[in-house]
């Protein structure tokens, strides 16, 4: 029943230095980064730094100045079917027009798949997010948190093993994100996914992340990459505790506080 | 409110429903009054009028009038509606066209659509065919600006999202686009039924045998003034009716913009809107 | 740069097109004139003292129309909004008013006034009374709850409250209703000129019409079409200094 039961289908995502301006005015400079399969990367920095403008380069919904972004070998010039996309704004990525499920649809619709198999594999993955039963209601019907799920839900179904995240959880209120950062972790153990987060919020980098990259500096550099070893398995209260995360947590606070 | 008057809610119903009618009652009852015994020669009595507007209705006169003009706006009106959205979206869409022909839109829709029914129907005589033309062309040019403007306000993390999942153009266009400027649109179809109202009941009076707008200048050229009159409230009617039935049908295919419940019985109580559209 | 030659070309295309397809279609001018005839018919009209007393009579008729559309409809929308009661009582005649397609009064006021200017002015100001009230009535509605309360805390007479609460915060949207308005005036104009014998552009792009001076009534047609524009754009420079005015009064 499950689309991805494979584990550790996801291909590595390589930057190799990167560098994006707009029109004179230079963001990124030579960011070289590498996913591995199953990782779940965060990226924080100060606000304003580029971490959308990466985002998006990423992606493909943008090219690089310079360098180019890999994908198992492939360069990224145009948005993949290897890669997803949740967006900071919740309310501007799912059409309002569509429910729950048309939504999740829509993407499958675009790669011509047979319809039964489509609803099949998008009621499963809204299964997979925890929004059975809520197939026929429109974005309007659902909470911020709900209408996030659909997005990853939709990323899931369009068969994307990296998923890329900006900001996904920002504007929730923290219940929902913890909910939301647990389901991060959940999907990427069960289905192998890699995820990459943008994120402003260094606890939750601290607390999802493999790794944290931290950017900062006009153009943006990549000025440090910390490895947080806490396991696989998480959990808001007890990992918070732990001294390490606190250790970790204080060194990018610390990193990003003196570049400014 | 309600809850306060306890099992006599249904008198707090009626006060409510009277509140709104109590007005065009007293008004209607008082044209009735004072016309009763209106020597004037222009303003028969309302119950004359009334007389004239039933029995014209009875005899099927004032209806095949009616079915003539209503099937030339429905025509034009849908001709106008295919035309301007079509384009609108292709123009909306694509910004180096848009820019090109912008100036030309701009000239081309300030001619007012009034202005051009004499010279096509000296043009192409009378009858149902150039009648459908000119309100075609006077109702293509809201909808298409609305349709423009429309597509142009897509919000950007729509098209991401649909440039991230790589939708094919043609779904994007029928699932994503056109949705997207439905609201829009709608507000342009609105302003564009009072202009083909408008255009048809002036093309009527400038020329033509047929309709509601022959149906009331005849009245004027018999000197039956209790005719032109019934026609007079009879489009009234008509305009009004109408107007009611595109609310109801803009709130269905916009029950996801105004967020409406579904299996919710939703009650109209004005069909009024904020006229911020481009007219 | 390649702007206007798109822009250029756009035009160009246009009356190349019309010009190709009346030569080679044989189209008789009184259908489609030669475009060149048409272009020498603005000209010539420019010659003609029946073309300045025509847009003069349209302009000033309008003017007045909207005139007493204005007095009337700011006055009464601006009650409506501010009066729930009012507003539910007359909320049927307003939707009924609003939906009516105005020109078809015509005969009625031919009947009653005769074709008069007197007739074609009433026209216009009961066309741009609905689109003034209705704004208004938006406008004065939204006024925000919190200056309400001021006003309410203040005891302010009436007129003071009109004059400087209502009318100032309903502006904006007066002004929206003013706009469409304007371009209604010269609408209802016209299409009063045409349909009854009462002097103004629409009167002559009739007659021309009739005598089949197809090229002389089209440039009627653009020239009606100019005069919108030109109104607009004057509607414009007033938003802009209210605006201006506006902003100013805001930050002293
Ligand atoms: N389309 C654009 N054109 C020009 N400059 C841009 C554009 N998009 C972003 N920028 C600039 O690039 C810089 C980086 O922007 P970006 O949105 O990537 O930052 P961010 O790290 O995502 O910020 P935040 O945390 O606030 O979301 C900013 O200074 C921004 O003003
Ligand atoms: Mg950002």
């Amino acid at each position: 029943m499950n689309a991805h039961s494979t584990v550790n289908a996801a291909p590595p995502m390589v930057v190799d230095g990167v560098s994006k301006s707009y029109g004179s005015i230079e963001v990124l400079r030579g960011l070289t980064l590498r996913v591995d399969p199953g990782e779940i990367l965060c990226i924080v920095g100060p606000s304003g730094v580029g971490k959308t403008t990466l985002l998006r380069c990423l992606s493909g919904l943008m090219p690089p100045t310079s360098g180019e972004v890999r994908v198992a070998d492939q360069v990224v010039t145009e948005p993949l079917q290897e890669i997803g996309l949740v967006f900071q704004d919740y309310r501007g990525s799912l059409m309002p027009w569509m429910t729950t499920l048309e939504n999740v649809l829509l993407p499958l619709r675009g790669k011509r798949m047979n319809l039964s198999d489509a609803r099949e594999r998008s009621l499963s993955c809204l299964a997979n997010v925890g929004l059975a039963g809520h197939e026929e209601k429109y974005p309007w019907e659902l909470s911020g948190g709900m209408q996030q799920r659909v997005a990853i839900a939709r990323a899931l179904a369009y068969d994307a093993h990296i998923l890329l995240m900006d900001e996904p959880f920002g504007s929730l209120d923290a219940q929902t994100r913890f909910d939301l950062e647990d389901l991060v972790l959940d999907l990427r153990r069960r289905l192998g996914i890699s995820v990459i987060v943008v994120t402003h919020d260094i606890d939750e980098a601290v607390y999802l992340a493999d790794r944290v990259v931290v950017l900062s500096g006009k153009p943006a550099t990549v000025i440090d990459t910390v490895a947080v070893d806490l396991g696989p398995v998480r959990d808001q209260v007890a990992s918070k505790g732990l001294a390490e995360f606190s250790r970790l947590r204080g060194r990018i606070l610390n990193e990003i506080r003196r570049k400014k | 409110m309600a809850r306060r008057i306890g099992k006599h809610w249904w008198i707090y119903e009626i006060v409510q429903f009277a509140t709104y009618f109590w007005l065009p009652v007293v008004l209607v009852a008082l044209w009735w009054f004072i016309s009763s015994d209106s020597q004037s020669f222009f303003m028969p009595p309302l119950s004359e009028i009334v007389q004239t507007l039933l029995n014209d209705i009875g005899n099927g006169e004032l209806l095949e009038a009616a079915a003539f003009s209503m099937r030339n706006v429905g025509t034009g009106l849908s001709a106008a509606i295919v035309l301007g959205v079509s384009f609108g979206l292709l123009i909306g869409y694509n910004s180096v066209l848009r820019s090109a022909v912008w100036p030309l839109i701009a000239f081309l829709r300030a001619i007012p659509g009034v202005a051009i029914i004499p010279i096509v129907l000296v043009a192409f005589g009378v009858g149902p065919g150039p009648q459908i033309f000119v309100i075609a062309l006077g109702c293509v040019w809201p909808i298409l600006l609305n349709t423009i403007d429309g597509v142009r306000g897509i919000q950007s993390s729509i098209t991401d999202t649909a440039r991230a999942y790589r939708l094919p153009r043609a779904l994007f266009i029928r699932q994503v686009l056109l949705p997207a400027a439905t609201p829009q649109i709608m507000a342009g179809i609105r302003i564009s039924l009072a202009v083909s109202l408008t255009i048809m009941v002036v093309s009527e009076f400038s020329a033509g045998n047929q309709g509601l707008g022959v149906y009331i200048s005849s009245g004027v050229q018999s000197f039956a003034p209790s005719q032109v009159w019934a026609g007079t409230v009879f489009i009234g009617l008509i305009g009004y009716l109408t107007n009611v039935a595109f609310v109801l049908i803009e709130r269905r295919i916009l029950a996801w913009y105004f967020e409406i419940p579904r299996r919710t019985a939703t009650k109209i109580t004005s069909i009024a809107g904020a006229e911020n559209e481009r007219a | 740069m390649t702007l206007i030659v798109r822009r250029l070309a756009t035009f160009a295309i246009f009356g190349l097109v019309w010009a190709l397809a009346v030569h080679f279609g044989n189209v008789s001018p009184n259908i489609l004139p030669q475009i060149t005839d048409v272009a020498l018919a603005t000209v010539e009209l420019l010659g003609r003292d029946t073309f300045y007393i025509a847009v003069a009579t349209t302009v000033r008729d309008a003017a007045i129309g909207l005139a007493i559309a204005s007095v009337l409809g700011v006055s009464a929308g601006v009650a409506i909004g501010a009066m729930p009661a009012l507003e539910r009582s007359t909320r049927l005649l307003i939707d009924f008013g609003r939906s009516f397609p105005q020109i078809a009064l015509l005969p009625i006021f031919l009947l009653i006034l005769g074709a008069s200017s007197q007739m074609k002015v009433t026209l216009i100001a009961i066309g741009c009374f609905f689109p003034i009230l209705l704004q208004s009535i938006y406008g004065a509605r939204k006024m925000n709850s919190t200056l309400q309360d001021t006003v309410r805390a203040f005891r302010l007479p009436w007129r003071m409250r009109f004059f400087r609460v209502l009318l100032p915060s309903a502006s904006p949207f007066i002004l929206t209703g003013f706009r469409i308005a304007v371009v209604v005036s010269i609408l209802v104009s016209v299409a009063v000129e045409i349909t009854s014998p009462v002097t103004g552009i629409g009167r002559e792009l009739a007659e021309a019409r009739d005598f089949y001076e197809t090229d002389i009534a089209i440039a009627y047609a653009i020239y009606a079409g100019i005069l919108g524009v030109l109104v607009n754009a004057a509607v414009d420079q007033l938003e802009r200094r209210i605006v201006r005015w506006h902003l100013s009064d805001k930050e002293a």
